[in-house]
């Protein structure tokens, strides 16, 4: 599984224009366990942006990002200018090369990859990209991607 | 997807094992078959060329996530299987290095088969397979002569990095 960070929103929006008409893409799998993807979060993401005079036009809630398969049947609105990727980097460039006349905008940065234990509502990164080294070992509460400060995995 | 390739042979398995060995093979269903080296036809294949081979495969066995270690320990405890698992004495999980990790932690009496690498983040297409785009070591790029945006098939990655693709 791999761990995204969101970028802040005011960086997201600043990859916009004020006349895109905004489709969301949204990842069910890895993104959405760590607190990236899924439907709450792209409900959030149209709510802020409907908020700051945004059109969002679709959302595809999608059950993997990385599988160029799945897009076949997505909800993708072809009036959307601008794709927001909930998921990893990866995935951001998938959608990027399926939709080659919409904008792909990334909305996350990969972090590492983890480990995860739905028992004890957590999962540990065990593997980083460079620039993460600190976050080697930490664990973080599933679903929310929120930093723990002790271990039990 | 983790894009994951071999760093050992089905030599490699013979040669770590010893004929007395109870063994379970056991592999993820995710990014690992995904890749082409792990699931349910690999496992079953991996287990019959060791059964021929003389080696005594008492179990084969599927983990939907093998980075889930609940799914992992769930294995190991549940009245179904805990025996069969408290008799083996080698675990080969084909899975990336967080499922072998997994493994070995859950399964930590044990000796633990040791020989997939995952190397980074990528796609998957049915036209196209599998492809790393984002690798966790930085380095890799350079030793690959650069990744396309598109991301580089795993079989031609594995192949200059001197790597194995497709099941044991």
């Amino acid at each position: 599984m791999i761990k995204s960070e969101m970028l802040a929103y005011e960086d997201i929006k600043k990859q916009l224009d004020k006349k895109d008409k905004v489709g969301i893409v949204t990842c069910n799998n890895c993104a959405r366990l760590c607190g990236v993807g899924g439907p709450e979060k792209a409900e959030a993401l149209e709510e802020k942006l409907s908020k700051d005079g945004y059109k969002v036009v679709s959302t595809a809630d999608m059950l993997v990002g990385c599988n160029y398969e799945y897009y076949k049947d997505a909800n993708v609105s072809p009036d959307a200018t601008a794709l927001l990727v909930l998921s990893c980097p990866v995935c951001a460039k998938v959608v990027e090369q399926i939709y080659k006349d919409k904008k792909a905008i990334k909305c996350a940065e990969a972090v590492g990859a983890f480990i995860l234990s739905p028992s004890k509502n957590r999962f540990k990164v065990e593997e980083v990209f460079q620039g993460h080294e600190a976050k080697k070992g930490t664990e973080y509460t599933l679903l929310t991607g929120d930093p723990l400060k002790d271990q039990k995995m | 997807m983790i894009i994951c390739a071999r760093t050992k042979s089905y030599d490699d398995i013979k040669a770590w094992l010893t004929p007395e060995d109870k063994v379970i093979v056991m592999s993820c269903n995710i990014c690992i078959k995904g890749c082409g080296i792990g699931g349910r036809r690999l496992v079953d294949r991996l287990a019959k060329k060791l059964e021929k081979d003389g080696f005594k495969v008492i179990h084969t066995e599927i983990v939907g996530f093998a980075c889930n270690q609940d799914l992992m320990e769930e294995r190991r405890d549940h009245p179904m299987t805990k025996d069969i698992f408290a008799e083996a004495t080698a675990i080969i999980p084909i899975a990336c290095g967080e499922g072998i990790h997994n493994a070995s932690h859950t399964f930590h009496d044990k000796k633990v088969f040791d020989g997939i690498a995952g190397l980074g983040v990528g796609s998957v297409s049915a036209k196209e397979g599998p492809k790393l785009i984002l690798p966790f070591d930085p380095t890799l790029a350079e030793k690959l002569g650069g990744i396309p945006e598109d991301g580089i098939k795993l079989k031609d990655m594995a192949a200059k990095l001197g790597l194995q693709t497709g099941g044991f």
